[in-house]
C-alpha cells in the first residue's frame, strides 16, 4: 500500500488548507509522522512571524482623499459622451477667440502702462472659505498638469502637480527667491505692518 | 449597464470608517450585496467597497513595489479599473480575489513601464527595499510598547529587505499566501498560473527567505 501523500495534498495540509473529511483522512494517514508534524509547525511559525511583521491591512494615507479621488476619476471617465462632444465643439471657437482677445488686451495694457510701476498692497484680505473658492490653476511649464481638490469636511485644499521635475537638494530657496528690483532674499525682508505701503 | 445613470451620492466619500467595517471585511456575502448594487450604478455601495478593501490592496501593492506614494496612486487605479470592469464581474471568485487580480495587473504594467522609461539603467531598483521610509505614516505602530514596536520595526525592515531580493513572482506568492492569507487556488487565479506553479514558487520563496533571515528566524 502506498502511504506517501501526494505533493499537492501535502502542501495544502502543511498550509492548513485542508478541511472536513479531507483533513480528517489526511490527519489519520500521517498520524505518528513526527517529521511531517514538525514541518507543519515550522510553516505555521513562519506564517505567524511574517504576519506579525507585515500587516495584511495598511490604511492608505489620507483615506478620505483616497476615496474622493477615485470617485472623481470615475465621474470623469463615465461622463456622458454627448456632453463631452458639446464641450469640444464649444472649445473650437471659444478658445482661439479668448486667446486673441487676451493678447489684444495685454498689448493695450502694455501701451498704456509704459514705464510706470504700480505697487498694489492687499491689506487684510477677506478670508476665503474653503471649498467655495475655485482657483484658476496655471502651469507655465509644458508637460506639467495641475489638479485641484477641495474638501470642506477636511477643511483642506490640495493642488497636485504632475510632471514637475524633482527639486535638487542643493537648491537654497532663500538665495534663489528674491523680490524683483530689491535684490534681497525674501527671508531678509522685514515684515511690514498691515496697510503700510513700501517706499 | 449604463454607468452614466450612476447614483452619485452626496454622502462624504470614505465616511464608512474602516474600524466599523473590520469585522465584516472578510464576509463575502456583504461584498456580493454591495457589488450587485454597484453594478446597478450605485456609487455609494462602490465607495463602501473601496473603504472595505483599500487597506488590503494598498498593503499588497506597497509591499510589492516598496514606494508609498506610487502605491497610493496604483491602489486608486485598481479601484478605478474595478469600477470600469464591474459589469463583467460574475462573482465566480470572491470580490477581494478579483481586486488582487487587478492589482497584480496594475503593478506589473507599472513595473514594465518603469523598465521602459529607464532603459539601460534598470537593475531591479524599482523593487529596492531601502527606498521605503521607516517612519512613513503607514508603518504599523498601534497597540505596541516602544520595545515591541522597535523589535517589530527592525524585523520588518529585515523581512522587507529580504523580500526585495526575491523575484517579483516569488515575492507576490509569499505576500498573497503568508501575509494576505489567500488559498493556493485563489493565488493561482490572481497570478494567472496553475496551482502547481504557485506551490513551487511558494516553496522556493520561503526557502530563500528563511536562508536570508536565518539569524532572525531561528533566534525566535
Amino acid at each position: 500500500m502506498n502511504t506517501l501523500p501526494d505533493e499537492s495534498t501535502l502542501a495544502r495540509w502543511l498550509d492548513d488548507e485542508l478541511q472536513g473529511a479531507e483533513l480528517a483522512a489526511f490527519d489519520a494517514s500521517v498520524r505518528g509522522a513526527t517529521d511531517l508534524l514538525a514541518r507543519r509547525q515550522q510553516v505555521r511559525a513562519w506564517r505567524a512571524a511574517l504576519a506579525a511583521a507585515l500587516p495584511a491591512t495598511i490604511e492608505p494615507p489620507y483615506p478620505e482623499f483616497f476615496n474622493s479621488r477615485i470617485a472623481r476619476a470615475i465621474r470623469a471617465q463615465t461622463a456622458p459622451p454627448r456632453r463631452l462632444a458639446r464641450a469640444a465643439a464649444w472649445r473650437t471657437w471659444w478658445m482661439p477667440a479668448s486667446a486673441a482677445a487676451g493678447m489684444a488686451l495685454a498689448f493695450w495694457v502694455g501701451t498704456k502702462a509704459g514705464g510706470v510701476t504700480r505697487v498694489v498692497t492687499v491689506t487684510n484680505p477677506a478670508p476665503v472659505p474653503v471649498a467655495t473658492h475655485v482657483p484658476t490653476v496655471y502651469t507655465p511649464e509644458r508637460g506639467v498638469d495641475a489638479e485641484w481638490f477641495s474638501s470642506s469636511d477636511a477643511a483642506a485644499t490640495v493642488i497636485v502637480l504632475e510632471g514637475v521635475e524633482a527639486i535638487p537638494d542643493t537648491l537654497d530657496f532663500a538665495e534663489s527667491a528674491c523680490l524683483p528690483g530689491i535684490g534681497k532674499p525674501i527671508a531678509a525682508v522685514e515684515p511690514r505692518a498691515a496697510g503700510e505701503v513700501p517706499q | 449597464m449604463n454607468k452614466s445613470s450612476a447614483n452619485t451620492s452626496k454622502r462624504p466619500m470614505g465616511s464608512v470608517g474602516p474600524a466599523a467595517l473590520e469585522d465584516a471585511q472578510d464576509n463575502p456575502d456583504d461584498d456580493v450585496r454591495l457589488v450587485v448594487r454597484a453594478q446597478a450604478g450605485d456609487m455609494r455601495s462602490f465607495d463602501t467597497l473601496v473603504t472595505r478593501h483599500r487597506g488590503r490592496i494598498f498593503a499588497m501593492i506597497r509591499n510589492m513595489i516598496h514606494q508609498e506614494a506610487d502605491a497610493w496612486d496604483l491602489a486608486q487605479e485598481v479601484f478605478i479599473k474595478a469600477w470600469l470592469a464591474l459589469p463583467r464581474f460574475e462573482a465566480k471568485a470572491r470580490f477581494s480575489t478579483w481586486l488582487y487580480r487587478i492589482a497584480h495587473n496594475v503593478v506589473y504594467d507599472w513595473t514594465r513601464k518603469r523598465k521602459i522609461d529607464s532603459v539601460g539603467e534598470f537593475n531591479d531598483e524599482v523593487f529596492a527595499r531601502h527606498q521605503i521610509d521607516p517612519a512613513a505614516q503607514s508603518a504599523p505602530s498601534a497597540g505596541e510598547s516602544p520595545d515591541e514596536a522597535m523589535a517589530h520595526a527592525e524585523l520588518r525592515v529585515k523581512i522587507e529587505a529580504a523580500l526585495a531580493k526575491l523575484s517579483p513572482e516569488h515575492r507576490e506568492a509569499v505576500l498573497l499566501k503568508d501575509v494576505q492569507g489567500l488559498a493556493y487556488k485563489e493565488i493561482a487565479e490572481v497570478m494567472g498560473t496553475s496551482i502547481g506553479t504557485v506551490m513551487s514558487r511558494l516553496f522556493y520563496a520561503r526557502q530563500k527567505l528563511q536562508s536570508m533571515l536565518h539569524h532572525e528566524y531561528f533566534a525566535r
